[in-house]
């Protein structure tokens, strides 16, 4: 037997059943790698059980909830004109929505960046119909509408509420302080 | 293939229908590259629709130097890396932040949660982790991966046994010899 330990290549050849034949008569020999080789055909046993996954239904409509984009040339475009229509919504809704007594503000929503939604054909259908931003995670902001009855779903820093109702989200946000995660509503 | 370039070639103009018949057949693998790396099945769906967002994206800057395959899986551990920060940030949130109630989907989170391999897996060192979970869960060879993370394959490879021998000690499965010399 060669004195020489194979490497962790050379094992896992072995486990797997592709090594040559030198490798695979050390392995026979030497007690030290014949166990890291049954150790680690024992790590990929365990692997193979594993069930197989299947991605949730809500995924099925998602490339249809994607953003406009028109190609290279208009790659600014894309960038530029949800900014402005954010801006421009924002200072419209501001005027016309708003709520009292230290409640959060409700404004106007922007159509060109939307993320992504849960029905993401939605997003063709309707524009979101408000939007405001509040102190996130937004993971734990959907996990809270969610428990409050509404069909949220956070993506990244952002999250969407489908077939939500504004002003009902908005009394369900009252408490939470504005922050950086922002909310869209679509109706 | 050359199907797949004038597929690409529309999605980059903006051809949705395009980009769907390019990157679905990726969609198995890729939410089990971002199931298997997040407890949450929430997270993980969020994770993929962070995929492909981005690739979309991203995609009229994709020269072809790589895979599309191998590009995907880039973005997706991408996006499973922040979905990953983003989690650990919740779960060190306010109380406030923190769900009060468990509800039926909560339920089946914990019944993954439970699971013996989910727990061993999160617990190896992420490149372990990254490694296994695409070639041995999630089907990529091993050349595949190490075009992904950008290593050699005798990385990958490397990589492949250690994480092994790990979840093998972690499940208690590890061999008597083993177990005799660690005492």
């Amino acid at each position: 037997m060669n004195d020489v330990h194979l490497t962790e290549a050379e094992l896992l050849d072995v486990a797997e059943g592709v090594a040559g034949e030198a490798a695979r008569a050390h392995a026979a020999a030497c007690p030290q790698c014949g166990a890291a080789v049954a150790d680690a055909e024992r790590g990929k046993h365990v692997l193979q059980s594993a069930a197989p996954l299947e991605a949730p239904p809500r995924l099925a409509d998602a490339i249809a909830g994607l953003p406009q984009r028109s190609g290279p040339r208009r790659r600014l475009l894309t960038i530029a004109a949800p900014a402005a229509i954010a801006v421009a919504g924002a200072i419209a809704a501001a005027v016309v929505l708003t709520t009292g007594g230290g409640t959060p503000t409700m404004h106007g929503g922007e159509t060109g960046a939307a993320p992504l939604s849960a029905g993401g054909a939605a997003r063709e259908k309707a524009a979101p119909a408000a939007a405001r931003s509040v102190a996130g995670p937004a993971t734990a902001v959907a996990e809270a509408l969610r428990r409050a009855g509404f069909k949220a779903v956070a993506k990244g820093p952002s999250l969407v509420v489908v077939h939500g109702d504004a002003a009902a989200v908005a009394r369900a946000l009252a408490r939470r302080p504005n922050g950086a995660v922002r909310v869209d509503v679509r109706p | 293939m050359d199907a797949d370039r004038e597929l690409l070639r529309r999605a980059a103009r903006g051809d949705r229908d395009a980009f769907d018949r390019l990157v679905r057949p990726h969609w198995p693998r890729l939410y089990a590259l971002a199931r298997r790396q997040l407890r949450s099945p929430d997270d993980a769906a969020d994770a993929l629709q962070e995929t492909l967002l981005r690739a979309w994206q991203a995609l009229p800057r994709f020269r072809g130097e790589a895979q599309l395959s191998t590009w995907l899986h880039r973005i997706c551990l991408n996006a499973v890396h922040d979905q990953r920060v983003r989690t650990t940030a919740r779960q060190a949130a306010p109380l406030d932040d923190v769900p009060e109630a468990v509800d039926r989907r909560d339920r089946f989170a914990e019944a993954e949660l439970a699971s013996e391999l989910t727990s061993a897996l999160d617990e190896l060192e992420e490149d372990y982790r990254v490694a296994i979970v695409l070639c041995d869960l999630c089907g990529c060879s091993y050349a595949e991966a190490a075009d992904v993370l950008g290593v050699p394959e005798g990385t990958i490879k490397s990589r492949i046994f250690r994480g092994r021998r790990a979840l093998a000690q972690r499940l208690g499965t590890l061999s008597t010899d083993e177990k005799s010399k660690s005492r």
